[in-house]
């Protein structure tokens, strides 16, 4: 009775996380740089100062002065990415000279754990759903577009989405198991998501509800209980997760309970953002209580949206049994001999990450400043689901085509082909307007402009008016970046996308060249321009699907 | 096998459905992505608009979010400033309106469809405003020395502001101050004190032209057309940029407007209603030509960018 997964499953789930970190890492160069991550770059700079700093002066850079130098940079986030986009860069960039870009070399980090994340789709479907089902969870996985887009990003959208799917696995592995390997694995990742992103304060909620939910399940089907009643897990991320946190974080080692605070305040009162939804542009609560619900279907693909549903439903009725090979044929499956308590703890335990990775959009007080990016944690557990679904929808083809006598079509790979084209096609042309993406469900990129759904944020089209800025900018000239950070537009200048001699200011009156992102609540700034440069015809007009998204000006 | 076929439920075939839908999904993201007509269907348009739209006509993009592109295409002359960043279009007569992906504009509802002419993509509609008023004079067209006179009155004096062609255009972004004009009467107590045409963004963040009017502290603002053809009313709109003051709860803009030193009307502006509208009837018996002066002033004057749009009608 084992569940463990052949090797040359292993091996294809790699090779699938590889061909994505390919697949971003070749894509990444026409993909602008967003503004956080210009705020990242300026970060990494200022912890590789610090660790620079270890190697010549130890002392100097454990003293309070010396952390507190380098590490109240961008202290309201942790440090596990921004010092692994240090790493990267001075690695790939400086000494190895593999990456082209520094831009590039600080995203790479960003790009592995996202590649990880599909491997481990695959490696965790696999092993309960079935090997095609694994590698078709994985693929719709790679091919949300939104996740396309944030898994280029030195940010922590991803990571954390990938982390936290890592520290689950091990958890579910670890109630297999009377190894302590697991648990104690579980609480040293944990520490590392804590490192990775805020939104890991949830999720200790969600193996409660797991344990409490199993528990339940036990009561009330008069089981005996063959667990503990508290997971070893569960103690070891208390005890190792905090310390970890704390060990990884040098802005914490001094006023250690002060500064948590101040993380923990920065958060809860986060300033609110402007965001167009349905033609109105939120600033404060009450936030629509649909927003969650329909930007998730309004970007993700129908059909990964449906699998997931009948892969849930059908969990729920009890479809947990033969499982399929890609080929088509009957396989026994590895799941059939196990125990059907141990793949429902494993399957429960994806229903409770999608609830609690949505959970904050419960709230009409939470504040919708980064659109879908802040329920990314739910996508790989519906990606888990929509391989149950793919699994549950091949088994019925398969059957229906026995019973035709068509005993050589290639049925499952047949069926995966056809319900994953579209989300591979989409995520292809997404790129590089990720964040203007929508899906055929609200109208596709025009749909939603008509719908009045946000267009883009964070600067980033910058990228897709490089060609036009560097063309017909002045020598020398200074450019109005609008809502793109100094810093990206500076790496955008280093990684030679943007002339060198082209100062980025945001000065709309000191500028010659003027770029506008649109969203409603930025109108004014396009207004300005128009007075300053005396014009309202754009010079250039970034579109996605013949939709404008940003533009420039240039003055008379 | 085709006994077999009908061994199980029929109801089973609904399997189907299932990659059909994958297809189905495919093939509407390739229909939409290609719908929305492209900068080069907009810059082909152009002459045929040039043909249809005559002198004075406003355009008018459908959907809203595809103006750029067709001011981009059309540029100035069809697309004037004025226009786009009109307070509404009750005072145009005719407008074209070019319609894409079947949408129309909501601000031309109601109004009589002269001719229709589909042209690729796109379906241009003449149209009449049913309820059309001829605006005899806008204000914003006359912000110059010999038709403005800008003045503070403290209760005491008046103090002329003077007015300069060439002052520094500045602007203060997104959370900062709208746009100053080089063109602008300089009143006392920093830059931001002046009278000046500018633009401001209202409830919907859209652009409205208006005349800046910094209310100045410890006095009043007289803003003096003296020379203005009397008509019936007098309307327009007044705010300050929706997304600085949306939140915000200070004194209101008192503003008031007098014909020939009488006052013929008053409002108070608040900060979060935007950029909203004011109507007053001109009494019967008013000379042909009249002096208009509009009053700004308020409690809490600091800071308080208050724009208004007036037309004589």
């Amino acid at each position: 009775m084992s569940f463990e997964t052949p090797r040359a499953d292993r091996k294809l789930g790699l090779a699938l996380g590889a061909l994505y970190v390919a697949l971003l890492y070749v894509s990444a160069d026409s993909l602008g740089y967003a503004r956080d991550e210009g705020f990242y770059f300026q970060s990494a700079r200022a912890y590789r100062g610090w660790f620079d700093l270890l190697w010549s002066d130890p002392a100097s850079a454990l003293s309070r002065a010396g952390v507190d130098r380098f590490w109240v940079v961008n202290h309201e986030h942790p440090s596990l990415m921004k010092v692994l986009f240090a790493f990267s860069h001075q690695l790939f960039y400086e000494r190895l000279g593999w990456i082209r870009e520094a831009g590039t070399a600080y995203r790479l980090p960003g790009m592995v754990l996202s590649g990880l994340g599909v491997a481990l789709i695959h490696h965790w479907g696999s092993r309960i759903s079935g090997r095609a089902a694994g590698f078709v969870g994985a693929l719709l996985f790679a091919c949300m577009p939104r996740v396309f887009y944030h898994a280029h990003l030195a940010c922590f959208d991803l990571p954390v989405a990938s982390v936290w799917l890592f520290v689950a696995y091990l958890y579910a592995r670890s109630l297999e198991t009377s190894s302590r390997g697991y648990v104690w694995a579980t609480g040293l990742c944990y520490g590392l998501l804590l490192d990775t992103k805020h939104n890991s304060w949830l999720f200790p909620a969600f193996l409660v509800m797991h344990v409490l939910a199993l528990n339940l399940g036990d009561l009330l089907a008069d089981r005996k209980r063959t667990r503990p009643l508290v997971p070893p897990a569960l103690i070891a991320i208390a005890l190792l997760g905090p310390p970890v946190f704390v060990l990884l974080w040098p802005w914490l080692w001094f006023d250690t309970w002060h500064r948590f605070l101040g993380y923990v305040q920065f958060h809860l009162q986060h300033e609110y953002y402007n965001m167009e939804f349905l033609g109105q542009t939120y600033w404060k609560p009450p936030m629509p209580m649909g927003y969650a619900w329909l930007m998730t279907l309004a970007t993700l693909p129908a059909t990964t949206l449906g699998l997931a549903l009948i892969g849930g439903v059908g969990w729920l009725r009890g479809e947990r049994s033969t499982t399929l090979s890609p080929s088509g044929a009957a396989a026994p499956g590895q799941l059939a001999a196990n125990p059907a308590a141990t793949t429902a703890a494993h399957e429960l335990l994806w229903l409770f990450g999608i609830l609690v990775g949505f959970a904050p959009w419960w709230s009409q007080n939470t504040p919708i400043f980064g659109g879908t990016k802040h329920w990314l944690t739910a996508y790989p557990f519906l990606a888990l689901f929509a391989g149950q679904g793919f699994r549950v929808v091949a088994i019925r083809l398969r059957a229906i085509a026995l019973e035709f006598g068509l005993t050589r079509l290639p049925v499952v790979s047949l069926t995966a082909t056809l319900l994953s084209a579209g989300a591979v096609v989409m995520t292809v042309h997404s790129h590089p307007y990720g964040l203007s993406f929508y899906t055929p469900l609200v109208g596709g990129a025009p749909g939603a402009a008509t719908l009045g759904l946000n267009r883009t944020f964070w600067g980033y089209t910058t990228g897709s008016l490089a060609g036009f800025i560097n063309e017909n900018a002045a020598p020398g000239a200074s450019v109005f970046v609008h809502d793109t950070a100094l810093q990206s537009w500076d790496m955008m200048r280093a990684d030679g996308r943007i002339r060198s001699d082209l100062e980025g200011t945001l000065s709309i009156a000191d500028s010659s060249m003027a770029l506008y992102h649109h969203e409603p609540h930025m109108g004014r700034v396009e207004y300005q321009i128009w007075v300053a440069y005396d014009t309202q015809t754009p010079a250039e007009i970034a579109c996605y699907d013949g939709v404008p998204v940003a533009w420039v000006y240039q003055r008379k | 096998m085709a006994g077999s076929r009908f061994v199980t439920s029929p109801w089973r075939l609904l399997w189907l459905l299932a990659p059909i839908a994958g297809l189905v999904e495919l093939g509407a993201h390739l229909y939409f992505a290609g719908r929305a007509p492209r900068e080069t269907d907009f810059a082909e348009l152009k002459s045929e608009v040039e043909r249809l739209r005559n002198t004075g006509e406003l355009v008018v993009i459908a959907p809203e979010w595809a103006e750029p592109l067709a001011r981009k295409a059309f540029g100035e002359e069809l697309m004037p400033l004025a226009d786009v960043a009109r307070s509404d279009a009750t005072g145009y007569e005719r407008a074209l309106e070019i319609g894409m992906l079947d949408q129309r504009s909501p601000e031309l509802s109601g109004w009589t469809e002269l001719a229709e002419e589909r042209d690729g993509p796109f379906l241009l509609r003449t149209l009449k405003n049913p309820h059309y008023e001829a605006v005899r004079y806008a204000f914003n067209e006359h912000v110059r020395p010999s038709e403005l006179f800008v003045v503070e009155w403290n209760g005491e004096a008046e103090h002329n502001c003077d007015f300069t062609p060439r002052a520094r255009v500045t602007a203060g972004g997104l959370g900062g101050h709208v746009a100053y004009p080089a063109e602008r009467f300089r009143c006392s107590g920093g830059e931001a004190y002046f009278a000046g045409v500018t633009l401001i963004d209202d409830q919907r963040y859209r652009p409205r032209r208006c005349l800046y009017a910094h209310p100045p502290v410890n006095a009043v603002l007289h803003l003096r057309f003296p020379n203005v053809p009397a008509g019936k009313k007098l309307r327009g709109y007044g705010g300050q940029s929706f997304l600085l003051t949306r939140d915000g709860n200070a004194a209101p803009i008192e503003f008031a407007i007098f014909i020939d030193g009488h006052e013929i009307g008053r409002r108070d502006f608040l900060d979060q209603q935007g950029f909203s509208p004011f109507e007053f009837a001109i009494g019967r018996g008013a000379p042909e030509r009249v002096e208009v002066t509009f009053q700004v002033q308020s409690k809490s004057p600091v800071g308080r960018e208050f724009c208004f749009a007036a037309e004589m009608r």
